[in-house]
This record gives structure tokens, sequence and C-alpha cells, in this order.
């Protein structure tokens, strides 16, 4: 069991953004998380990583409590997650930002940067590494943001919205991509995603989130054809069979 | 000492504070609901101080006169200064441009009138509410128009069509826009007002305090002392911190001495900051970064 | 692809050309004026030597976003440290050296405690607070500072001026390196991350709230170590070094100049040299217009080119990639 989320709830003052929710990652899956926007995916995600405390409720990875511990420490553990808007680091070149993510596990900079240029290479990027992020289109922000986590050397990777605002040759690609992530690299893939065609073809189990509950898990195909789901958030329209199989 | 001294210390701080608490609640308002770091505040106050002491005391004007010209003079200088630096938004810029000012300003004064205090010297008259505890009447006077004018300010801001646009696009700039307010306008309004303050607190400490050209600056810590104890953008809790920051001076003074009156001051002030960053009076850290 | 010898294409960009020229030009000067025995202007190099290393040290704490507003309390500590030391506990000038460093550090790792808790406009009053502080303590507690007329180093150290020339020459190149060096270090890409994005610097491994602080100390102990220099140029010292007109001064020097190079404090002593020639040809009652004139210009950079005289240098499309 690579991660478990036991009961974790978060309150922000009144508001109940997680309420008693229960995960499991087990190792090599690729799980997804969907769910109507403020249904609190990123809050889940956030905890996770140790930007919010929790109120309740514990997370382990890998049987090891992360109550408590600061994000970095978490980082070198073996979680790393990327960010909805692909920022990234706005004055530095290409290279220096995945550089930054290298240092999480190689201590000189030899060796950071080689790792660097690796994770630059895997992910289509070679030759633009000079270039400050001001310089890189959507696409391409996004593929080193990706870069710049892999380069941490993660078990668990955590992808919040990383298809969103790419046009549909992008988002193949960047299922090919991400493919190669969990195949050729081993990592283990915690998706948040509003692109359906991302989640049903890549996850082999799926949570649905509305109004900080779980109110599904399963395969696609059995979260897809359950009636709260269709309610919350597919809609009666949807026609999974359209997106599974790609 | 005697506990009549001591509550005659206390009372009189207590009122010298209400001015404090005047420049501070609008040092806060520019600070914490206009979003400016207006590092040119403490130079403005002495400014208006030095105007009050020439336009009354050498150039023999009538008090009103002297008043609409000091109101104007800073609603004007609020108004260039929003032109100019608030433009910008990057908020270093604003700090070393408002700090630039301050210096020409400082610089400028000393450089006209020398540095040697200058004082109105008004004779005082005491009020005795006991035979050992008296308050200064001009104090008393100053104390209640600073409590009126802030009194006025809020009920300006929560009643007046005006007041409620200047919060509406405080809170939300966009929305407040699409509802039909000129957003540069009211904000124009909002800092004009808040230096106008500037101007009446000025022209109340002259009645009060000798100045010099570096009185400013002093002005000016104490209302980050005051501020950032309240919390920023805390209007009231500045005006009773205010009133705090007139008491405890004095009482440092009478207790140990004038020596230890600022240092000891501004340890508390860092102990505050060490403790309760974000202000005693306030229960949202908005001012707490996650990183 | 490009087969020229990389000298020419160096020459090819105007820019840097000019750049070099420029320098080139200075350091002929630099090494000329000890030759001349010119004591007004042997002062003057030395305070641009001292304030491109006040300059570097403010862009080392920049780089985590440190926007060291009191600057000036750093380099007052090391100037009181050495002094202090040196007079009232007739220590050797190492101790005195090492009693400013420390001072430094303390207060440095205080303000990177306070600066993961505070941002913005609340962190720069409480810097503004606590060089207050500091600056009180110096003019109140006369016993040890000597109050605000301060106190003067032993007559013993008198150092002649050429010596004082070259030492502060050695400190601005040594601050250069030190800039380089540390930007290209693992130390500077967390700096520099930490400052641009630290939710996303954390998420990625970085220990966020230690870089703050490292940066803080190194900012701090190099304004110090300039400080203990500055003792023994001007022999006698009062609570003025806190104050804000210094702060005023290095952060023109760093900002005017640019933040993120290493030779923006050296564009940016120019404005120190034009001012201390300016205050030297006026008479002492004019004293506070050139504080006017530095100012103006101050602000007028600020506003008009907020990236300082150094990205002049820079070819237009160095800051994004060209459009392919």
């Amino acid at each position: 069991m690579l991660l478990k989320i036991e009961n974790a709830t978060t309150r922000f003052g009144g508001l109940v953004a997680n309420d008693h929710i229960n995960m499991e990652i087990e190792k090599g899956d690729i799980v997804g998380l969907i769910g109507p926007n403020g249904a609190g995916k990123s809050t889940i995600f956030k905890s996770i990583v140790g930007f919010n405390p929790l109120s309740e409720g514990r997370i382990f990875f890998k049987g090891q409590s992360l109550s408590g511990k600061m994000t970095h420490k978490i980082c070198r553990l073996g979680i790393t997650c990327t960010f909805q808007h692909a920022q990234l680091f706005t004055n530095i070149s290409l290279e220096e930002s995945v550089l930054m993510g290298a240092y999480c596990r190689k201590k000189t900079k030899a060796q950071a940067r080689a790792l660097a240029l690796e994770m630059i290479n895997f992910t289509g990027l070679a030759g633009r590494e000079k270039l400050k992020i001001s310089g890189l289109n959507m696409f391409e922000r996004k593929k080193a943001e990706l870069a710049a986590a892999l380069a941490t050397g993660p078990e668990l990777l955590l992808l919040d919205e990383l298809f969103a605002g790419l046009v549909p040759t992008e988002i193949q690609r960047m299922l090919d991509l991400i493919r190669r992530v969990h195949g050729e690299l081993g990592i283990t893939l915690f998706i948040v995603e509003h692109v359906l065609r991302v989640i049903m073809s890549l996850c082999t189990k799926i949570y649905v989130l509305e109004y900080g509950h779980v109110i599904a898990q399963g395969t696609p195909e059995s979260v897809t054809q359950n009636p709260l789901v269709i309610k919350a958030y597919l809609g009666e329209d949807y026609d999974a069979s359209r997106d599974i199989q790609s | 000492m005697g506990v009549t001294a001591y509550i005659s210390i206390i009372l009189n701080g207590m009122l010298t504070g209400g001015v404090y608490g005047l420049f501070s609640s609008a040092f806060t308002f520019q600070a914490g609901a206009l979003n400016f770091a207006n590092f040119s505040y403490g130079a403005f106050i002495m400014l208006s101080m030095y105007l009050t002491y020439y336009t009354i005391a050498v150039w023999h004007l009538p008090v009103a006169a002297a008043v609409a010209l000091i109101l104007l003079i800073n609603a004007a200088f609020g108004i260039l200064l929003r032109k100019t630096v608030l433009k910008t938004g990057n908020f270093g810029t604003q700090i070393l441009c408002t700090m630039g000012i301050s210096m020409i300003v400082i610089n400028g004064v000393s450089f006209f009138c020398s540095s040697y205090p200058r004082d109105l010297a008004i004779l005082e008259k005491r009020l005795f509410l006991h035979p050992e505890i008296s308050i200064g009447l001009i104090q008393l006077g100053c104390f209640g128009l600073a409590a009126a004018i802030l009194l006025g300010f809020h009920l300006f801001l929560t009643k007046t069509w005006q007041g409620i646009a200047i919060r509406a696009v405080v809170q939300n700039r966009e929305i407040a826009a699409v509802f039909g307010i000129n957003t540069s306008h009211i904000l124009d309004l909002a800092f004009s007002l808040s230096c106008c303050l500037i101007g009446v607190s000025g022209i109340m400490l002259m009645v009060m305090f000798p100045v010099t050209p570096v009185f400013g600056d002093y002005l000016q810590n104490l209302a980050f002392i005051v501020c950032i104890s309240a919390g920023l953008g805390n209007m009231w809790g500045a005006f009773f911190s205010g009133i705090f920051i007139g008491v405890v001076p004095s009482l440092i003074m009478a207790i140990l001495g004038a020596r230890f009156q600022d240092p000891l001051l501004y340890l508390l002030f860092v102990l505050i900051l060490l403790i309760r960053p974000y202000g005693i009076f306030t229960k949202n850290k908005n001012v707490v970064r996650a990183f | 692809m490009n087969l020229q010898p990389k000298a020419l294409a160096f020459v090819r960009e105007p820019r840097k050309l000019i750049g070099a020229i420029l320098l080139l030009s200075a350091v002929i000067l630099i090494l000329y004026i000890p030759v001349t025995k010119n004591r007004r202007l042997m002062t003057i190099g030395i305070m641009a030597f001292m304030y491109i290393a006040l300059g570097e040290s403010w862009n080392i704490g920049a780089m985590t976003g440190l926007f060291s507003i009191a600057h000036s309390a750093f380099f007052g500590l090391g100037v009181y440290g050495i002094t202090i030391t040196l007079t009232r506990f007739q220590g050797p000038v190492i101790a005195g050296i090492l009693a400013g460093l420390i001072l430094n550090i303390i207060l440095a790792v205080i303000i990177g405690g306070i600066s993961s808790k505070l941002s913005g406009l609340y962190f720069t009053m409480a810097l503004i607070g606590l060089s207050a502080t500091i600056y009180s303590l110096s003019v109140q507690w006369v016993s040890l500072t000597g109050g605000s007329s301060g106190i003067s180093m032993p007559r013993a150290y008198l150092l002649p001026k050429r010596t004082l020339y070259f030492i502060a020459l050695g400190i601005a190149v040594l601050s250069m390196i030190f800039y380089v060096f540390l930007r290209r270090s693992k130390a500077g890409t967390c700096f520099v991350t930490t400052r641009e994005n630290p939710s996303l610097a954390a998420a990625l491994g970085s220990n966020v709230p230690f870089w703050r602080i490292l940066s803080t100390v190194l900012s701090a102990s190099m304004a110090g170590l300039c400080g203990s220099f500055y003792a023994f140029h001007l022999m006698s010292n009062n609570s003025e070094v806190f104050s804000g007109a210094y702060s005023l001064k290095i952060m023109m020097v760093s900002i005017v100049g640019g933040i993120n190079s290493v030779w923006g404090p050296v564009l940016g002593c120019l404005l120190i040299i034009m001012d201390e020639y300016i205050r030297g040809s006026m008479p002492s009652g004019l004293a506070p217009l050139s504080v006017v004139i530095y100012a103006l210009i101050l602000i007028l950079m600020a506003l008009v080119k907020p990236a300082g005289l150094a990205s002049f240098f820079e070819k237009p499309g160095d800051r994004h990639a060209a459009k392919n």
C-alpha cells in the first residue's frame, strides 16, 4: 500500500472542504480524482504534500504517517505534486528550474545538471533549456513543470489538472508522455482532471468527490454508470465508451 | 511617585494618544485597505506641522484659511502620488519612491527652515479633576476632535454612498466596476481623504508638540508600531493602539527615565512581532504567508 | 551553425562591446588613481568600492526576495562591533570583526525567521521597527556606544589612504566574485526559486525557511564586514551609520544598478561617485540639496527603468525566447 488516506477531514473555519475521505493507492496504480469545482480535490492534494494540516484523520505513505511533516520533507520521502497553473519560476531558465528539482536527490551540481538534462530530454524539451520560462508556450510550460517534478525522483506523482488548457493534439502527446512516465520510470500517478478522456483512458481506479465527500469509487466503467456521478458531474449525455478506448 | 501622579500620566498619555491613533488609523487605511506602501507618511505630517506653524505664527493667517490650505496641499499631494507612484503597483518601487519623496521633503524643509525646533508655544490651560490630577485642555480638545473625526470617517465609510463605494472597490475592484463605480475616481477620493487626515493630524500635533525636520520619521515609526500591533487595515484597532502608544512611553519615562523610553517601545514592538505578527486585534491571519 | 570564433561573435554584439570598453577604462582609471596621490579621488574610490560590496550584499538578500529596507542596521553593527571591541574592551582586530559578524548573524536569523511568517508590507514595517530599535539603542546606551556623538577608533589604527584604497578595492572584487560563485551554486538556485515561487520550490524539495535565513545571514555578514572596514576609514563613528540615509544609498546602488546582476552595483556606484563629487564641491550649507538630487534620480529610475541600469547592457531578446 503506497498511499493510504484515512478519514481525512479539513475544515477552513466553518467550511468543511474534505469530509472523512478514505482512499488507497497501490504501487504501480494510476488513480484518478474527479468531481465538480469546489469539491475539495485540490484540498486533498495539498493535504497530502503538507500545505494544509488535516483537521482530522491521517495520511500514510509506505506505512509512515505524514502528519506534521513539512512539504520539502514529504518530497524527499517520495511524493511530488505539480500545480494547476504551471507558473513555474518566472525569471530563471528552464534548465535551472528543473535543476531545482534535481537537487532534491543529487548533491553536486554536476550530477544534478545531468539528471535535469535527462528529464528535459525525456519530456521532449531538449534544446530549449537555456530559455526563460516566459519564452515557452503553454504546452512547453506544462512539460517543464513535469520535468522538474520528475527530477525529484518521486515514487508517487500528484498531477493537478496537467491537461487543462491544452489543444487536442497536445492532449494526445501529453497522454503518451504520461504513459511513458508510468511505464518507463515506474512512477505511481494520482491525477486530478476535468479532461475526461485522460481519466478514462489512463486510470485503473477513479474516486469521485462532491462537496468534500467521496461519492463513488471504482473502475472507469463502473464509475461512469453510477447514477450519483452522472447527476453530480458527468451529465446525462456523457458517453464513456468514446473516451475509455483512447 | 504617588498613585495620583500615575493616574495623571496615564490620562494625559491617553489624550495625546488620541492623535497618534488618528494618524495611525489613516496610515492603516492607506496601507491595509488601499494597499499602498507610503513611506513619506511621516514627512508629510511633519510638513503639515511646519505649515501650521508658519501660517499661524509667522504669516498670521486666519485659522480657517490655514486649515483649508493645509488640507488642500495634502489632498493635492495625495492625488499626485496616486497619479505617479501608485500607478506602478510594484511594491518595491512604491517604497523606494516614497522614501525618496520623504528624503526630499525632510531635506527641503531643513534647507529652507533650518533645523532648530519650532513651537507654537500656546499657553497651557489645565483642567483639574482632583487636586493632584489634571489634564491639559488642549489635549482634551484634540482627543475629542480626533475621536470625532475618526467616528465621522467611519460613518462616512459605512453610511454614505461614496464610503460604501470605497469599501466595495477595496474588496473587489473588478466587480465594483461592473456595478458602475468609477474605481479610479473612488480610489482618488479615498486616498485624498486619508491624506487630509494626515494634514489634520499635523495641525493637532503642532498645537501640542514642538517640531523638527526629523520628527516625521519618529512619528512614522510610531505609526508602524501601532498599525502592526493592531493589525493592518483595522482602523479602530489602530486608534486604540494609538492611545496605548500615547500612554506607554510616558509611563516608561516616569518609571525608568527618559533614556529607556524609545528603546523599550521599539523592543515591545519587536516582541509583538515575534509573538503575534498579524496584530493583536485581528482574528484573520491574512498577513501570514504559507511559505 | 555559427563557425566563427567566440571572440568575433562577442564583438558583433554592440551592447556587450560597449560594456567591455567601459569596464576596461574603469580598470585603467582604478589603477591610475593611487598613482596620482590625490586624496580626494582616493576617498571617492574607497566609498565607491565599499558601496559596490554593500550593493552585492543587498543583491544576495534580494535573491530570496528579501527587500532589505534597513540594510544600514547590518552595516552599522559591523562598524560598532569593531569600534567598541577596540576601544572599550581593547581587543584585537579579529575579535572586533568577529563581534560585528556575530551580532549580524543573530539579527539576520531573527529577520530570516520573521520573513517566513510575515509577507510584503508587514515584513517591511517589521524591518523598520527592528532598525529603529537598534538606532535608538545606539543613541541611548551612552556608556557602551557613546550615544549620538559616537566613539572613535584608537589613533594607533589609523591607516594610510593608499592602504585603505587597496583594501576597499579588494573587498569590492571579492564581493563580486562571491556573488557570482553563490549564484551559480546550489544555494543560488534555491535562493532564486524561493523568491519566484516558494510553494513550488517546497514541493520540489527545497527547505524554503532555511534558504531564506541563509541568504539573510550571508547578506548581513557581508554588510557587516563592509561596516568593519568603514570604521577604519572614518575613524570616528556615530549613530548615523544606522540611519535611513545609508540604507537608501545602498538600495539605490542595488536597485538602480540592477538586482539580478553582478554588474548592477558597479553601475549603481556611479551614483555614489556623483554624490561624493557634488557634496565635495558644494558649500556645506547646501548639503541637504545633494540628498534631494539623488533622491530625485532614484525616484526617476525606479519609475522609468525598474530593471536597473544593468539591463541596458542585456540584449532585448535576452529576457524572452525568440519566437520559433
